[in-house]
C-alpha cells in the first residue's frame, strides 16, 4: 500500500499531540529561574502515575500528586488515551521512521507469535514481559530502590529537554529513538514502558464499564465487522485485538491508545466508532457513500 | 489450564532491556558511591537518592546555576542526581525562595528555615592556602563569607567556624587558587575535624 489518505481524526490527534509536546518543551524550558507564580512548571512530572506512586510511597505527597491520580482514574474508565494523545515521548517516537512498519500484511500475519513463530491463538496466554517488568520495578520501589528514573517516559523526556538545552547528551532518549527506528515506532510504548503497562492494568480493571460513562471509548459492532484486518494494519501500536475481539460495545483493549486510526481505516460503515461519553464522534466509513457491496469490501481487506 | 507462551515481541523487549542493562553496566561500573553535596534542604543521602527522579527540574530552576547532574564518576546509583558544585557558583538559598525545592515534583528537597540549612561544612586545605603555606596576606574567603563563619587567627590565616558555616560555597567559589581551591565544602560530617588539620602542614611546607 502506498500513501494512504489520512482522516480528520489523524490530524486532530496529531494537533493535540503537537500541542502537548510543545507545551511540554515550553514548560521544561520555563522551569529556569525564577519559578513562575502562575504556571506549575513541573506539572508534566506530576501527571505521571508511575512517578506519582514512587514519590507518594516515600514522601506522602498524595494531594500534591493529584494530577497523577486524575490521569489514573480517567485511564480506568477510558484506557490508555494518555499514550496516544498526550505522552510527549510517545509523540516523538511515533514520528520516527521505522523499519518495523507492517502495512501490507494480512491479519493472520499481524497477530502476536510465540518463539517458534506460531500465532498465539485461543486457549493460550501470552506472557507479557512489560507486566513482569512493572512488577519488578514496584517491588524494588517497596524495598527502597527507585529505578523509576531510568524507565519513566515523562522523566526521560523531561531530562532529554533539559540535557539538550544544556548541551549534553540524553543517552536513554537516544537509545529509545534507535529502538523505535529498528523495531517499530511504538514498540517501547507497547512492549516495555512501565507507565504504559500500569495504564494497561488500569484499563483492564475498568474494562466492564460501558461506553456511556467513558470520556473516550472505542466501540465495535460485531454484526457489521468482517474481520478483514484493516484496523490491525492501520494501528500505530500494531495490535490486532480490535479485529479479533469478540466483545460487544466498548472494547477496552488494554494496549489500545484510542488514537482512532482503526476507525478511519475500517471499510465497514458503522463497524467501529470513537465515542465521547457514549456519543459517537467518529464512525467508520461515514464520509463515503456506499458504492461497494459487503462482499467487495471483505475482498479488498484481506 | 491455559497454556502460557512467550511472545516474540516480549522476547525482543527482554533482549532490548538486557542489552541496555549490560551496556549501562559496562559504562557505569567502577564509580565511587561517595556522598555528594546536595541542594539545600535535601533529605539525607539514602532517602534523597531513593526519591529523586533525576528529572533535572531543580538543576533548571537554580538561580545561580550551582547544581549539575552528577556524572558517572559518582557511581551508577547516583547518575544524574543533582549535585551542588561550589566551583560553578555559590548557593543563594536565602535569596532564591528555594527554587529547587519548589521545582521538585517528588518532595526530595525540604524547606528548613534559613538558619537550619546545612549543605555541608567548609574546611581550609592548608597545603594549598597561600596564607597558611606561604604566609601571604589573603583572606578573600573571609571577605566573601556571608555568615561570618571564617575567622582569621593572630597571623592572619583563615579558620572555619563549623558552627556558623552553612556550606553555601561562596568561599570555595571565590578562592583564587580555583579550580583547585584551598577551601572546600565537605558533605555534612565529612569535614576534617580541626579545619584542615588533617593536612600535614610542616611536611608540605618543607617540600616547597
Amino acid at each position: 500500500m502506498r500513501k494512504r489518505k489520512r482522516g480528520a481524526v489523524h490530524w486532530v490527534r496529531r494537533g493535540v499531540q503537537a500541542a502537548f509536546l510543545v507545551g511540554f518543551i515550553l514548560m521544561a524550558w520555563a522551569a529556569s529561574y525564577p519559578p513562575s507564580a502562575s504556571l506549575p512548571e513541573n506539572l508534566f512530572l506530576r501527571v505521571d502515575p508511575l512517578a506519582g506512586v514512587a514519590a507518594a510511597m516515600r514522601s506522602g505527597l498524595w494531594l500534591y500528586l493529584l494530577p497523577a491520580w486524575i490521569i489514573l482514574g480517567l485511564t480506568l474508565v477510558s484506557g490508555r488515551f494518555f499514550c496516544g494523545w498526550i505522552c510527549p515521548l510517545g509523540t516523538v517516537l511515533e514520528m520516527i521512521p521505522s523499519l518495523g512498519r507492517r502495512r501490507n500484511k494480512k491479519l493472520s500475519q499481524l497477530r502476536p507469535r510465540d518463539l517458534s513463530g506460531r500465532v498465539i491463538g485461543e486457549g493460550a496466554t501470552r506472557l507479557r514481559f512489560k507486566y513482569l517488568f512493572l512488577g519488578v520495578l514496584l517491588l524494588l520501589l517497596a524495598l527502597g530502590v527507585n529505578l523509576v528514573w531510568i524507565f519513566d517516559p515523562l522523566v526521560i523526556a523531561n531530562r532529554a529537554v533539559s540535557f539538550l538545552l544544556a548541551g549534553s547528551v540524553p543517552f536513554i532518549f537516544i537509545a529509545l529513538i534507535v529502538l523505535a527506528g529498528l523495531v517499530g515506532p511504538r514498540f517501547w510504548c507497547q512492549e516495555m514502558c512501565p507507565l504504559g503497562a500500569g495504564l494497561s492494568l488500569a484499563c483492564m480493571a475498568g474494562s466492564r464499564l460501558p461506553a456511556g460513562v467513558s470520556p473516550l471509548s472505542l466501540v465495535k459492532d460485531q454484526e457489521i465487522c468482517t474481520h478483514c484486518g484493516a484496523c490491525a494494519r492501520a494501528c500505530p501500536f500494531g495490535i490486532t485485538e480490535v479485529a479479533d475481539s469478540g466483545k460487544r460495545g466498548r472494547l477496552a483493549i488494554a494496549d489500545c491508545a484510542l488514537c482512532g486510526e482503526c476507525v478511519y481505516a475500517c471499510p465497514e460503515r458503522g463497524a467501529l466508532s470513537l465515542r465521547v461519553m457514549g456519543r459517537r464522534v467518529l464512525g467508520s466509513k461515514e464520509r463515503l457513500e456506499e458504492v461497494r457491496g459487503p462482499e467487495e469490501m471483505a475482498a479488498c481487506g484481506n | 489450564m491455559r497454556e502460557l507462551k512467550i511472545g516474540r515481541r516480549d522476547f525482543l523487549a527482554l533482549g532490548a532491556s538486557g542489552a541496555g542493562a549490560l551496556l549501562a553496566y559496562a559504562l557505569l561500573r567502577g564509580g565511587s558511591e561517595v556522598p555528594l553535596l546536595r541542594p539545600p534542604g535535601a533529605q539525607d543521602e539514602a532517602e534523597f537518592v531513593s526519591r529523586c527522579l533525576r528529572c533535572q527540574e531543580c538543576v533548571r530552576s537554580c538561580l545561580t546555576g550551582c547544581l549539575e547532574p552528577a556524572g558517572r564518576e559518582y557511581g551508577a546509583g547516583k547518575l544524574w542526581t543533582p549535585r551542588f558544585n561550589p566551583g560553578l557558583a555559590k548557593c543563594e538559598y536565602e535569596l532564591c525562595g528555594r527554587a529547587c525545592a519548589e521545582a521538585c515534583p517528588v518532595g526530595a528537597i525540604d524547606r528548613p528555615p534559613h538558619d537550619q540549612v546545612r549543605i555541608g561544612t567548609a574546611a581550609v586545605i592548608r597545603s594549598k592556602c597561600i596564607a597558611w603555606r606561604d604566609g601571604k596576606a589573603c583572606l578573600i574567603c573571609q571577605e566573601r563569607c556571608a555568615y561570618q563563619a571564617i575567622e582569621a587567627d593572630s597571623r592572619g590565616r583563615p579558620r572555619v567556624n563549623a558552627e556558623k558555616c552553612t556550606g553555601c560555597g561562596a568561599c570555595q567559589n571565590t578562592c583564587f587558587t580555583n579550580p583547585d581551591p584551598a577551601i572546600v565544602v565537605y558533605v555534612p560530617g565529612a569535614a576534617p575535624a580541626d579545619d584542615g588539620g588533617g593536612n600535614n602542614v610542616n611536611r608540605n611546607r618543607g617540600g616547597r
